[in-house]
């Protein structure tokens, strides 16, 4: 007898079940996007960690940070998380602001950068409403110490290219902004966004926004979804559950 | 028809000597320590910046907007007395233009060691995005640059022929076209409050103006090329552009400030108030406006006190720049930004490394030596001719 | 010098076909924590040999990495393992390229990071892009693993103790210099284990044993004497082998050889019993229980104690945790379930599950709001230590309005619990006699009703002992009964509040006064009105009654689910019993959405049938006997009584005091300690005035012998005489088991994933990596101990290896508890076998031997496919849809329970003589060991603070410091201070603040070695927290572990910055009046108390 219990269906296996659906689509037909339930999400940065831990980030680069805010006064008082991916802008603010074309949106909607391309200039970090770039200024995080730890070196995976980390080389990643890209090299292997498999409180929904069918669809319509900065006209594809 | 213009060369007196040489000093200790500079950025690279990702731009991008600007004017004081043939001043425009190419080359290593790749900078011409105002200026920048060089090699041996004062009239509707793109550069931020404004690209023209005379002033003053007449005209045009500034400054900030919109009010606050309230106060407003206004005003346009406030408003410049630069940046976007993850570039609070330093100080010295060395080699100090064509 | 010789870390190289290009120049860095001196590189002509070995099979390794698009998603490039970044031990799936680890995520494999989690026989092949979830600590584990100051040789001490001045020796010297002495740089000599193992004939050992239970059993003193002089005449010849021949009860010479653990999980725990106990002779193998929430287990020990063949026995060292998968409001208390609390992993996604599909509310009650308390339906900031003012205000509002679960507590015996099919049953309505002052006292029996006690015959054939039943009041009269009958039922009522007369042995007769547990309980709830209960726990009595009224409200899917916060307090163990009275009120103990228990297959072999029953596989094993340093007996029994109070507690209802190790030896009290062995353990840094610890490690007079066992030089290791790099928890085997809030039964296994980092040895002829188990055995070795060796589970059962051991373990666990493979987990297919193996091409021989894995299991092919199925997935896992029974756990702990603990009332207080309660009561916090209520007396002086700590999901307590990506979170912590103080102190965010305390005026940690740490932290200042409560988060302030420089053979090892950040005001908590060496503590549960200290907050430039 398992009434007792609520059937559970796992949310991450039915994601990524929406991720297949999707990817069997033209890229020009995916809208990839995001919702965050700020009711669930409890503040605990494994999204964070996880991110900076699969696209290897160094120090200074972030693309997933969980705001932590105290509201109210004792003994009347709570706290909200909010973790800020890229919001992957249908309106883009960055994009247009490169001189380079390095970053442009995809097909299926993901802001992009080109490491190659990118010059390091900057202007599209300036540009973002939203603080969701940063730049990678060569660091590692065991430089200065007794020994500089392999683990820092190893490849990342980003758009679907192994990066391998040079510190003191000005190869890309180095020298480039870098942002969050919902783990692309993820979602063409039908895996979910990091963050999104390691939220410890399911609190995200991952999917392609034009199928009616996917969980990320219907959580995007829930009459508590918002988008951050809304007046600025950017059309994020993350929403917010409030 | 030749007129001979006054010949500086035998007024020069010993104090300007005394000077000239102060200034060769300079240059070469200055490039001396920005070699360092350079080899910390190149051994380090961007991990010995203290800008990053939440404060992405600095020192050398404020200096470089202040000196491209500083070059503008120069140019345009250049060009103007060329279309003017204003023919007592040609010796003081050739300077300007020297001047204008030194500024524009200091900032341009400014902002090209500031890059994430120096080495793709070809890319801004070869693959340009058009969409990107930045994409624009490099080919401005290209252009600018073409314009200078061929006014230094028209002007080369002192005669200004005819056709420069046509070419001064495109050039110097260009330089004004270009300082106010640079504005537009930052005017069209959005995500930014502070830059957002359609006075933006205004004030970067005003500035440029501004700017501009001062280095031509403290030029002037440096290598001899100025006397009673053209400081004084320099004095009056002077006070005008800082007039001017004020008045922009003032309707800028005290607009944002009745309006109360907190993301314009916060950084104005931080100009005025903030952790390096001085730069302002004492820095943009003391020593880069009124001090200059006053010698100006009192100076009664000597070449003293001409030549000062003009070297004090160049200098200031980059005060000028920086709080324009920096505060706009340093405000958390998103409350709570600032503790959500901390690193190296993640921290609101902004000031140069030494690196950043060292390597702003060579590439002042840098310019310098341009200055000092086409001074020569152009022979700036020799009598200039107007549109002759067979001296 | 080569750079050669440095380079040992597996690094990936040139590798074209997958474009990994290391450059080697990123790796020239020297240091002597590496090895990499000169002058001991060519002290070791072999290592450049082993290590461009080693280099190529990492090369060869990497060119074998298939060409996967994302290397990540490849079957091929992981391995499932369990994490040990805290306690929780979540399974991991570990990623691997080239050797190295790149990616730790979840193992979808199990219930902790997954949910629900997959179909056990779903084959790793494809599982590949299957990932579960895992918090951040777990994430950075690559950085606890790789950790720049990682130790690889064994260090030995260069100076006096605590100097920071080392050199690196051999492991040969090492095993040498321990078992036969060792001289140090400063002149001191300390002894051999061989001059400690003075007992050593297991026959004489076992004589012995007996003949001091006897003395021990004998109450009466003089004839107490008696025995002794008769044990002194038999054993005459070995009186030389005790520790005090006119004491035999503290046990023979080997006794002096002590072996502590901070964080150890079995396997590796089988290994150090069997050492310590077994081989060694030594009753001294300690935990840190009570630096964790010892009350809390030893509250359960004592509420499971069963009545078996006349006596209080079995009781388990255990807890129960709230199911909040099932339940439908919960109370947490003292228990960050968002940031600690033994699983957040599992446990969040339940709560926010809950909370999204409206089935649960809960409300939080502690001091501070934490995260866990920003989606509280309530949050009551209680005072500290107030806890069960709390849970006796919700028992009393439940007991007068008998919104009870009546049917349940009636229940007195077995016969009556499955009439009901109930899963267990309590003693709330047996009766309790009580004194005449109306405290309560033993419980009735039959022989009170002047009943003959029944003559039975003990389970094991070896005579009767005598059957005295216990009584009920039902229907006007008393009805005795035998709590283990299950065929009559009997039921008793609740209310009962009656007398009896009883006629004494001199025939007087007198009226005795009985009351049923549940009305003791009510009496003890009622010793303060509720409103009274609200104002002593400083919360709104409104709140109480909405609970107690909430509580009630959903059958058995409510519970209160304590943790830390309740147990580490004077008076924890009934704040502690407090709470699970509460839970027994509704009756949902095994239920779903109440209490739990945790359940875990059996990897010792001990059930029926099993093919390897590890505890008895030892031929020659030493008998123990003796008092235990931290005594874990009854005083009054021991021969050294002398009166009260004690000289130190005893604790005959704990164990792992793990407080009282260091201080007892300083005391040597009650015998002095020759050897300590301290494996992952930080009491330094960990416990409460862990800063008194220092003197006496420091002092070789007091101490003689200091080996550690640890991964880096940390706050107590850098004490030691030796210490032996240790393999950290991804290079090493471990059963972590999980706990009570996970429903499942399940045994997640820790397996090397990676090549060791320490460097090689010998052991047996074999070789092995340097760590725990190979230095142990190769003790083992030099001194022949039983229980190791080519016979070391039985005649020509080698345990030569560690994985002798753990291979038979594996096998245990892939056998499952019932005979003939009825439970066993599917064989692995070829294709798993060839998985198997190819996930581990990086791994060496020292490692990762698969015909010495093989033989470990007597080479029995079917058990050795389902030893692959289990590591194959990284342990075991019931499957999802058995884990309910109906509206029941399936995993229960069905069994009877003590509402009222006759055990505990009959045990003394070894310093004052008195009966500990049987019944939960208030207890006012802040009690030293002589009753003083010093809290009170501290803010009295002006000591108006009460210091609180907590952990933050960012941290665990003393290991996490390198984990740089944790760090670049929360660079450093606060002492957290609530506005209305700041205002009052005028602080505000960012002064910086020393923490003062009655027993640490200077505010600083005095290391003994001439420095002193100021406990200096930044305020912050926040509205969630309880005005009058200062708090820090636990695992900043480090001063040693990475964080300051050290000398390793004249080499100076940078100390980094980031390491050292924060504040860490362990000792500025409230040390004993009579014990000074030592915190404050619970005399009962024998948790150290963390919560009790009241501090000032000096104003620092």
């Amino acid at each position: 007898m398992s009434d007792t219990i609520v059937p559970k269906e796992n949310l991450l296996l039915r994601m990524q079940e929406d991720i297949r659906r999707a990817l069997e689509k033209p890229e020009g037909e995916r809208r990839w996007g995001m919702v965050i339930d700020t009711r669930k999400c409890v503040g605990c940065h494994a999204c964070t960690i996880s991110c900076v831990a699969e696209n290897k980030l160094p120090p200074g680069v972030v693309y997933r940070p969980v705001l932590d805010q105290e509201i109210g006064t004792y003994p009347n008082v709570t706290r909200r998380f909010m973790p800020r991916p890229c919001m992957q802008c249908e309106k883009p603010p960055c994009v247009p602001v490169c001189p380079v074309n390095a970053t442009y949106i995809r097909p299926d909607g993901i802001v992009a950068i080109d490491y190659e391309q990118c010059i390091g200039c900057r202007y599209c970090i300036t540009a973002c409403p939203y603080s969701a770039r940063t730049f990678d200024l060569g660091h590692t995080y065991t430089e200065g110490t007794p020994e500089q730890e392999v683990y820092e070196l190893l490849p990342n995976y980003e758009y679907g290219v192994e990066h391998p980390r040079k510190p003191g080389s000005e190869e890309s990643p180095i020298g480039n902004a870098r942002k969050c890209h919902f783990c692309l090299h993820r979602l063409e292997q039908g895996q979910l966004p990091m963050c999104v498999t390691t939220c410890i409180g399911i609190a995200n929904y991952f999917g392609d926004l034009n199928d009616r069918e996917s969980l990320v669809a219907e959580m995007a319509a829930q009459p508590n979804a918002i988008v951050l900065k809304e007046e600025l006209g950017t059309k994020p594809k993350v929403f917010y559950l409030i | 028809m030749t007129t001979l213009t006054t010949p500086f060369a035998e007024q020069e007196s010993r104090q300007t000597k005394w000077v000239l040489w102060f200034a060769w000093v300079l240059a070469i200790a200055s490039a001396g320590i920005g070699a360092y500079g350079l080899f910390l950025r190149f051994v380090l690279g961007h991990a010995g910046a203290n800008y990053g990702s939440y404060v992405p731009w600095g020192l050398w991008i404020a200096a470089y907007i202040a000196l491209i600007g500083a070059s503008a004017g120069a140019f345009a004081f250049a060009a103007v007395i060329f279309t003017l043939r204003k023919l007592r001043y040609y010796s003081l425009a050739r300077l300007a233009i020297l001047l204008a190419f030194g500024a524009f080359a200091a900032g341009m290593t400014n902002v090209w060691l500031d890059l994430g790749h120096p080495l793709r900078f070809w890319k801004l011409m070869l693959q340009t995005s058009f969409t990107s105002i930045m994409g624009w200026m490099s080919w401005f920048y290209v252009i600018y640059g073409l314009i200078l060089v061929v006014g230094l090699f028209i002007t080369r041996n002192g005669v200004i022929p005819k056709f420069m004062e046509r070419y001064s009239w495109i050039s110097f509707f260009f330089a004004i076209v270009f300082a106010g793109a640079e504005g537009a550069l930052f005017g069209v931020v959005g995500a930014r409050a502070l830059w957002e404004s359609g006075l933006t690209p205004i004030l970067f023209l005003v500035e440029a103006g501004l700017f501009g005379l001062g280095l031509v002033a403290i030029g002037g003053f440096i290598f001899g090329c100025l006397e009673k007449q053209s400081a004084r005209m320099l004095s009056v045009v002077m006070l005008i552009f800082l007039g001017l500034l004020l008045l922009f400054k003032w309707a800028e900030y005290t607009t944002a400030l009745y309006a109360s919109v907190p993301a314009k009010v916060e950084p104005i606050m931080t100009i005025l108030t903030g952790p390096f309230w001085w730069v302002f106060w004492f820095f943009h407003l003391g020593l880069g406006i009124l001090l200059p206004a006053l010698l100006l005003l009192f100076g009664r346009g000597n070449i003293w006190s001409t030549g000062i406030a003009g070297g004090l408003i160049a200098a200031m410049s980059l005060a000028s720049k920086l709080n324009l630069v920096l505060p706009a940046l340093a405000q958390e976007e998103l409350k709570g930004l600032a503790h959500a993850f901390t690193g190296p570039g993640l921290v609101f609070a902004y000031f140069p490394s030494l690196m950043e330093w060292l390597v702003w100080i060579g590439t002042l010295g840098l310019g310098g030596l341009i200055v000092l060395i086409g001074f020569h080699i152009f022979n700036i100090s020799a009598p200039t001719y107007s549109g002759s064509s067979n001296r | 010098m080569s750079n050669e010789l440095i380079n040992r870390r597996p690094m990936v190289k040139e590798d074209d076909e997958n474009g990994l290009i290391f450059s080697r120049r990123t790796f020239i860095k020297t240091s002597a924590l590496l090895g990499g001196a000169a002058a001991i590189a060519s002290q070791l002509p072999g290592v450049a040999k082993t290590l461009s070995a080693s280099e190529q099979r990492v090369e060869s390794a990497a060119r074998a990495t298939d060409t996967h698009d994302y290397p990540l998603a490849d079957p091929n490039n992981i391995l499932y393992s369990c994490c040990l970044q805290c306690n929780t031990g979540c399974p991991i799936k570990v990623k691997i390229v080239g050797g190295v680890v790149s990616k730790i995520d979840g193992n979808p494999y199990a219930p902790s990071t997954f949910w629900p989690y997959l179909d056990y026989n779903t084959s790793p092949k494809e599982v590949g892009s299957i990932d579960g979830w895992i918090c951040p600590k777990g994430q950075a584990g690559i950085q606890t693993v790789y950790d720049p100051y990682r130790l690889r040789k064994v260090l030995k001490r260069a100076g006096p103790r605590g100097s920071g001045k080392w050199e690196t020796i051999s492991f040969e010297q090492a095993v040498e210099e321990i078992v036969n002495g060792g001289k140090f740089a400063d002149g001191t000599i300390s002894p051999g284990l061989n001059d400690i193992y003075a007992l050593r004939d297991p026959e004489v050992a076992k004589e012995m044993a007996k003949a001091v239970d006897a003395i021990l059993a004998e109450k009466d003193k003089e004839k107490q004497k008696e025995l002794v002089e008769e044990f002194k005449r038999t054993f005459a010849a070995h009186l030389d082998a005790l520790i005090d021949p006119d004491h035999p009860d503290l046990g023979p010479k080997n006794n002096q050889f002590v072996f502590m653990w901070g964080r150890l999980k079995d396997g590796r725990g089988e290994v150090i019993k069997r050492f310590t106990g077994n081989a060694f002779g030594s009753v001294n193998a300690h935990g840190h229980t009570t630096v964790c929430q010892g009350s809390l287990y030893f509250t359960g020990k004592a509420m499971s104690e069963q009545f078996v063949e006349g006596k209080w026995t079995g009781g388990q060292k255990f807890y129960w945790q709230g199911d909040l998968a099932n339940t439908e409001f919960a109370i947490l208390v003292g228990n960050k379930v968002f940031e600690g609390g033994d699983g957040p992993p599992y446990r969040v996604s339940k709560i926010t599950d809950g909370l999204a599909n409206s089935r649960l509310r809960y409300v939080v009650i502690d001091p501070r709001l934490g995260k866990t308390g920003s989606k509280a339906w309530k949050w009551l900031p209680n005072k500290p230590g107030t806890e069960s003012a709390i849970a006796l205000a919700l028992i009393q509002i439940i007991i007068a309005n008998q919104r009870y679960n009546k049917q349940y507590l009636e229940n007195a015996n077995w016969a009556a619990a499955l009439a009901d099919d109930e899963p267990n049953f309590c003693n709330a309505s047996w009766l309790v006699k009580l004194d005449d002052e109306g405290k309560p006292g033993k419980l009735m029996r039959g022989s009170d009703l002047g009943l003959e006690p029944e003559e039975r015959p003990k389970a094991d054939g070896s005579g009767t002992w005598k059957f005295d039943p216990f009584v009920v009041w039902k229907d006007g009269k008393f009805v005795t009964f035998d709590p283990n009958d299950k065929e009559k039922v009997v039921e008793g009522d609740l209310t009962a509040d009656t007398e009896f007369t009883m006629t004494g042995k001199d025939g007087t007769m007198k009226k005795v006064r009985v009351k049923s547990a549940l009305m003791v309980l009510f009496d003890s709830a009622n010793e303060h009105t509720v409103e009274e209960w609200a104002e002593i726990a400083g919360v709104r009595a409104r709140d109480l009654y909405e609970i107690a009224q909430e509580f009630t409200s959903h059958g058995r899917k409510a519970c209160a689910d304590i943790h830390r916060g309740v147990s580490q307090h004077t008076n924890g163990y009934y704040n502690v019993q407090a709470w699970n009275d509460l839970n027994l009120l509704i009756g949902n103990y095994d239920y779903a959405g109440g209490m739990s228990v945790g359940s875990a297959y059996d990897q010792n072999g001990a059930k029926e049938g099993q093919p390897y029953p590890i505890a008895e596989m030892i031929s020659g094993a030493m008998g123990t006997f003796g008092h235990t340093i931290i005594r874990s007996s009854k005083y009054e029994t021991s021969t050294i009584f002398k009166g009260y109070p004690a000289k130190r507690p005893w604790y005959p209802l704990a164990s792992d005091v793990y407080q009282e190790i260091i201080p007892s030896i300083g005391d040597a009290y009650p015998y002095p300690v020759k050897a300590l062995f301290l494996y992952m353990g930080s009491p330094v840094y960990a416990l409460p005035a862990g800063h008194t610890n220092i003197e006496v490690l420091k002092d070789p007079a007091q101490l003689p012998l200091f080996v550690c066992f640890d991964i880096v030089i940390g706050e107590t290791s850098m004490y030691a005489d030796y210490i032996i790099p240790d393999l950290s928890y991804l290079e090493r085997w471990e059963f972590h088991k999980s706990h009570p809030n996970v429903i499942v039964k399940n045994a997640p296994v820790r397996q090397p994933v990676i090549a060791p980092l320490t460097e090689t040895v010998k052991v047996f002829g074999i070789e092995q990596p340097l760590c725990l188990e190979s230095f142990l055995l190769a003790i083992a070795e030099k001194m022949n101990l039983p229980g190791f060796g080519p016979d070391g589970f039985g005649k020509g059962k080698p345990y030569l290896r560690m994985e002798d051991l753990y291979i038979k373990q594996v096998a245990n666990i892939a056998f499952g508890e019932k005979p003939d493979f009825a439970d066993a987990v599917e064989e692995a297919s070829d294709e798993e076998i060839e998985l198997f193996l190819k996930a581990r091409r990086h791994l060496p021989k020292t490692v990762f031997d698969v015909d010495a894995w093989k033989a470990a299991i007597d080479n029995n092919e079917s058990l050795w496919r389902r030893v692959i199925t289990v590591l194959n997935r990284g342990g075991r896992f019931q499957p999802y849809n058995k884990i309910l029974n109906g509206d029941k756990l399936a995993n229960k702990y069905g069994k009877y329970l003590n509402l009222y603990c006759e055990k505990t009332y009959d045990t003394k207080d070894s310093m004052t003589g008195e009966h500990f309660s049987g019944v939960a009561r208030y207890v006012a916090p802040g009690q030293d060991s002589l009753g003083n209520l010093v809290s009170e007396q501290d803010r009295a002086e002006g000591y108006d603070l009460h210091l609180i700590t907590f952990r933050t999901i960012i941290q665990t307590k003393s290991r996490t410091s390198g984990n740089y990506w944790l760090r670049a979170v929360e660079p450093t912590n606060h002492i957290l201070v609530n506005s209305q103080d700041a205002a009052r102190l005028g602080l505000k965010t960012g002064d910086r603040v020393r923490v003062v305390s009655k027993t640490n005026p200077e505010g600083v940690w005095n290391l003994g070695n001439g420095s002193k740490v100021p406990m200096e932290g930044q305020i912050q200042v926040i509205e969630g927290l309880r005005p009058g409560v200062v708090g820090f988060s636990l695992g900043y302030g480090h001063w040693a572990y990475g964080a300051s420089d050290v000398m390793i053979d004249g080499q100076v090892i940078q100390g980094d910055p980031r390491r050292a950040t924060g504040i860490h005001a362990n000792a500025a908590m409230r040390t004993d009046t009579h014990n000074p060496n030592t915190s404050l503590r619970d005399l009962v549960g024998g948790s150290v108390a963390f919560y009790d200290t009241m501090v000032k907050l000096e104003k620092v430039a």
